[in-house]
């Protein structure tokens, strides 16, 4: 509770009324700043990591939940795993051979749906977002994570939770490496499902 | 946005090698809106949107979560460089905006 009221204070100290500008200003400078590795290239796959890079920036600067208002409901909301793609607005990954670049651990078959352990281990360079979808759940996309990438402390890029699998459904894991797109499935039979009790 | 301490978190932060394994065990009913009860009324929604966990006050990971992830979520992650003394915190916010933290200071390996 006080530790809540603290925060919201430093909030207020940190934010004044000016907040959109200030936010927006930040936002402009970072993007140069991102790219500029490679300022001469203006290639889209460049573009697209250094907008994904200056939105975590932003992101990770900015205290709390101050991306709340930013999830992608649309995504989350879409209903094949072609719409959330679309509402997302992300590229046709590459896709890898199973175990190559990203590793799905879960069970062959799930005896409860409504209870499925997943692990996502990727050894790619430099992973900034691992997303994951089960392919044919009424609301596909399961979580998407960003990992600081350059925090002090490295975020390995592995993932454990667990999920819901209303039937049999293809995982699939959606990574986000160097700006660049890779993706990889895994089948799980679910014997029974677990997104409508009742 | 209330701190909903009827959801409580249960938080373990242990060096492993050189890394940080952190595992959280949130208490939530992430009822996706399609259930129904007894009655045969529909459950209203209830789901975590968001969790977010922070080294030493720095958000380092954040996650966006759909209401197709499990209820009571467990969620493990992996940190390099992190060490004794440091501080893990980690949250979560649902759709009805509620939401809850938990803290606690890695020990070192005994």
């Amino acid at each position: 509770m006080s530790r809540l009221a603290m925060s919201a204070r430093r909030t207020g100290v940190s934010r004044p009324p000016a907040e959109a500008g200030e936010r927006g200003d930040r936002g402009a400078v970072a993007v140069p700043a991102l790219a500029g590795a490679g300022q001469e290239s203006r290639s889209r796959r460049r573009f697209i990591a250094a907008s994904a890079g200056a939105l975590l920036a932003a992101l990770l600067a900015s205290p709390r939940w101050a991306r709340a208002a930013s999830r992608n409901e649309n995504a989350f909301n879409a209903r094949s795993p072609e719409s959330v793609f679309g509402a997302l607005g992300l590229a046709a990954p590459t896709e890898l051979a199973e175990g190559q670049g990203i590793r799905i651990h879960a069970p062959d078959v799930a005896e409860n749906g409504a209870n499925v352990p997943v692990e996502v281990s990727v050894s790619l360079p430099r992973v900034e977002r691992v997303l994951l979808i089960a392919e044919k759940n009424l609301f596909p996309l399961l979580v998407d994570a960003a990992f600081a990438p350059d925090a002090p402390i490295q975020v390995q890029p592995w993932l454990e939770l667990k999920v819901k699998l209303g039937e049999s459904s293809r995982l699939r894991a959606i990574v986000q490496a160097d700006g660049r797109l890779y993706t990889t499935t895994r089948e799980v039979k679910v014997i029974v499902g677990g997104c409508l009790p009742g | 946005m209330s701190q909903n301490s009827s959801y409580p978190i249960r938080l373990r932060a242990s060096l492993e090698g050189d890394a940080l394994v952190v595992k959280t065990l949130f208490s939530h009913p992430m009822e996706n809106g399609l259930a129904k009860d007894e009655a045969g009324r529909l459950i209203a929604a209830r789901y975590i949107t968001q969790v977010q966990l922070q080294l030493n006050g720095q958000t380092v990971i954040q996650v966006e979560t759909g209401s197709g992830v499990a209820k009571d979520p467990l969620f493990g992650w992996r940190l390099k460089g992190a060490k004794a003394g440091d501080t893990v915190r980690v949250g979560w916010r649902d759709n009805r905006g509620d939401e809850n933290w938990a803290e606690t200071v890695v020990r070192p390996t005994p």
